[in-house]
């Protein structure tokens, strides 16, 4: 027996979310940007810079990728939770967090 | 369909499978606390960059304060994250709001000891 398909549309919900993921990427390449910038040191921001761009690039590629992998699982009825993407964020967020530290008060 | 990691699995094996605009609503308020977090540290940057008026001790102060508040709100947005996901799974009632009173009383903290700052400065 086929699912009837709920009322609300399933891309919108899903091209939503994977939006704010790029936007937090960005924002993630935003403050490591400014903080190795603050640091002062030339290898600092280089290193913080390619840190967080990489970063970024692997969350927005995953995000895209999970994008379309969640329009499949949402018609079979799949699970689309994604706890590796959220705690890879949430850990970049803090790390980035010491960082930013370590640069304002030395 | 992909194989995901092990510990991935546990979390989906948990309860049943809410409705999804209940997962992607969890997933973007996450990302929402995130970016406000990230913009904390900015902030704090930014108070070390730009605020001359300020002794150097006091500008640490604040920028580090800041920074912090901005480290501490991510860690409480992943939790946050984590405890809706169960609740969901579990249909149990969704966990208290922690986060707002972090921010709503870090900032209003952050803001006092800018103008004790400034003042004595």
């Amino acid at each position: 027996m086929v699912e009837p398909r709920p009322p609300w549309d399933d891309g919108l919900q899903n091209e939503r979310t994977t939006l704010a993921w790029i936007r937090t990427s960005l924002s993630l390449v935003a403050v490591g940007t400014f903080a190795g910038k603050q640091s002062g040191s030339n290898r600092t921001f280089a290193v913080l810079l390619l840190v967080v761009v990489a970063t970024a690039a692997t969350m927005i590629v995953a995000a895209e990728r999970r994008h379309h992998e969640r329009s499949h699982h949402l018609e079979a009825g799949r699970p689309i939770v994604s706890l590796p993407a959220v705690t890879l964020t949430a850990t970049s967020a803090v790390g980035l967090a010491l960082v930013s530290a370590v640069v304002v008060l030395t | 369909m992909r194989e995901r990691w092990q510990w991935a699995r546990r979390l989906e094996a948990e309860g049943t499978e809410p409705d999804p605009r209940f997962t992607f609503a969890n997933e973007r308020t996450f990302l929402a606390w995130i970016r406000t977090s990230l913009a904390l540290m900015a902030a704090g940057i930014g108070v070390e960059a730009l605020v001359t008026d300020l002794p150097g001790w006091g500008r640490r102060s604040l920028a580090g304060f800041l920074v912090f508040l901005g480290g501490l709100l991510a860690s409480f947005a992943f939790r946050r994250w984590f405890r809706s996901e169960l609740a969901l799974r579990r249909a149990t009632a969704l966990p208290t709001n922690q986060l707002a009173p972090v921010i709503a009383y870090g900032l209003s903290t952050g803001a006092a000891l800018a103008i004790v700052l400034i003042v004595i400065g």
